[in-house]
């Protein structure tokens, strides 16, 4: 990796510069650096939650980055990015708790900051909100689901109910931003520009930082066996989210559902 | 020779409505995943065959 100022180059990715954390973090810039275990052993367990803990913190940072960014935007979506603000907070807080609670700490494995250092590249409020919102909080939305279960089925019901409680505020999160950039887009056809700018911005990085054939991460565990796949579309809290059929139909074309889209909307 | 060029063909223009944009210019968790960010392996107890279709308990 290489930094100069504002942004750093990983894998000639140029990315934003990582924000200021406390000592006790370690920073990588990899998914091989990290330490994502393939299993629910007691140490997976407490990496999954330091990896959410983390990612909660990153999303108040952007969020909270929006608001002294676009200090024009309107008044009521800056109400609901402050009030995001709050519940990622609420969420870092809780997930550090429940850590704690496992045996574990702040700082027990390496962190990356790969949602920072992309959304800050990106200098329009409809851009951000596509790729933070709509696109990783919209991802989180499947993951979040699915961890639902995965915890349930480790016997874990304490964390399960947690991943259904922030499940909850994540969908809130997603549907606030699907109703300003439709809205947004109304009033000023160039929101659609910054919003494929945004995308475009992050299917190039994602391009670019994706695992070599074979890589193995920190633990052994080899990166590009194992199916990503698993991550599936969260159909009905998608749509609570306000995701139109049509998006939701595009979104399993994408994971090669294809069959599953019913034949009136893919002629939609 | 110009009898092998290939026929001339108009450009084609590709209009797209709002909502249509909005619709191709999205990626999917798995798509993200791609990159190395996000994690869910674990073993036999992660659904791999079905979209799911459990909502939230607690939607807002």
């Amino acid at each position: 990796m290489s930094a100069s100022g504002k942004t750093k180059t990983v894998r000639g990715v140029t990315l934003r510069s990582d924000p200021a954390r406390e000592p006790c973090f370690t920073i990588v810039q990899l998914q091989s650096e990290l330490h994502d275990y393939d299993d629910m052993s007691d140490v997976s367990r407490r990496q999954r939650l330091h990896r959410h803990m983390h990612n909660e913190m990153q999303t108040l940072e952007i969020v909270a980055q929006s608001l002294a960014d676009f200090p024009d935007a309107p008044w009521e979506l800056r109400m609901q990015l402050a009030r995001q603000c709050w519940d990622e907070s609420r969420h870092s807080a809780i997930l550090y708790r429940r850590l704690r609670a496992m045996g574990g700490r702040k700082g027990e494995f390496p962190i990356m900051n790969y949602e920072w250092g992309v959304t800050q590249l990106l200098d329009s409020m409809p851009a951000r909100l596509a790729v933070q919102n709509r696109t990783f909080e919209g991802g989180e939305m499947d993951l979040l689901r699915q961890q639902h279960h995965m915890w349930s089925e480790a016997g874990d019901d304490e964390n399960a109910a947690l991943m259904d409680a922030l499940l909850a505020d994540e969908v809130q999160h997603v549907r606030y931003a699907n109703r300003w950039l439709k809205q947004m887009a109304r009033e000023n056809p160039r929101t659609l520009l910054q919003v494929a700018t945004g995308i475009q911005l992050l299917k190039k990085i994602t391009e670019g930082l994706a695992p070599e054939p074979g890589e193995v991460n920190a633990v052994g565990v080899n990166l590009t066996e194992f199916t990503h796949v698993e991550v599936i579309t969260n159909m009905v809290d998608r749509k609570l989210a306000e995701f139109t059929d049509a998006e939701l139909a595009e979104l399993l074309r994408k994971e090669g559902f294809s069959s599953l889209v019913p034949s009136t909307t893919e002629a939609a | 020779m110009a009898e092998r060029r290939p026929r001339y063909e108009a450009p084609k223009i590709t209009s797209m409505d709002r909502d249509e944009v909005l619709q191709a210019f999205q990626m999917s968790a798995a798509q993200i995943s791609a990159a190395g960010c996000w994690w869910t392996a674990a073993g036999s107890c992660t659904p791999t065959s079905q979209p799911c279709t459990a909502g939230a308990t607690n939607p807002v």
